[in-house]
């Protein structure tokens, strides 16, 4: 499970929501290793990661421009 | 908004597939949508009437297998079908004024309540501590 690399993006979100406006990143042992346009399929995501990110911790996220001020 | 991972059995392909998910402590059970829920093999029971803050829900609900850090948790949820036209005005008159984005259920799931009551006081205090950072 990515404990490390979710960490990784929860401490860095507000940079990374300025660097890759709403795409998709995969991040693995504190580096993004892929960039999506969007929001994508989580199980997609798993697929490529299980190639890119094999027996590391690894997580991904979409950052939204705004999407957080908009959610109840 | 408090984002963890999760790893959630995926029943088709008889593996863990590693999920995003919002932590919410207002909502009863997990929720899960429907294209997610299909591609994991989610069973689909019963429907269950729920209420949310401006009118009731109803949905089918389903059991998901959580795994957390070294942990398994069979937790109910929900499985909730993502309306095609979730962008638009809540009333008649009204002009949305949000933005265009994907749907915060299209790549990650809510964990609820009844989840995190499954997880011990320091887990819980662990993942509550993450919206201070």
């Amino acid at each position: 499970m990515g404990v490390e690399s979710r960490k990784w993006i929860n401490e860095n979100i507000p940079n990374l929501r300025i660097k890759y406006p709403n795409k998709t990143i995969i991040v693995c042992e504190g580096k993004v290793v892929k960039v999506f346009d969007g929001a994508v399929d989580p199980i997609q995501i798993n697929e490529v990661a299980r190639e890119i990110c094999e027996g590391k911790d690894w997580s991904y996220t979409f950052l939204s421009k705004d999407e957080e001020e908009y959610i109840l | 908004m408090i984002l963890v991972d999760v790893e959630v059995y995926n029943r088709i392909k008889k593996r863990y597939e590693l999920l995003e998910a919002i932590i919410d402590t207002g909502a009863t059970l997990c929720a899960v949508a429907k294209h997610i829920a299909d591609e994991t093999g989610l069973p689909l029971h019963e429907l269950i009437h729920l209420w949310q803050v401006n009118e009731p829900l109803t949905s089918a609900k389903t059991m998901l297998k959580i795994r957390y850090t070294e942990s398994e948790y069979n937790v109910d949820g929900v499985i909730t079908d993502i309306a095609r036209d979730y962008l638009r005005p809540a009333t008649p008159n009204e002009k949305c004024q949000r933005p265009v984005a994907p749907h915060p259920l299209s790549n990650r799931i809510i964990v609820g309540k009844n989840f995190l009551e499954e997880l011990s006081k320091e887990e819980r205090e662990e993942i509550l501590s993450y919206l201070i950072l």
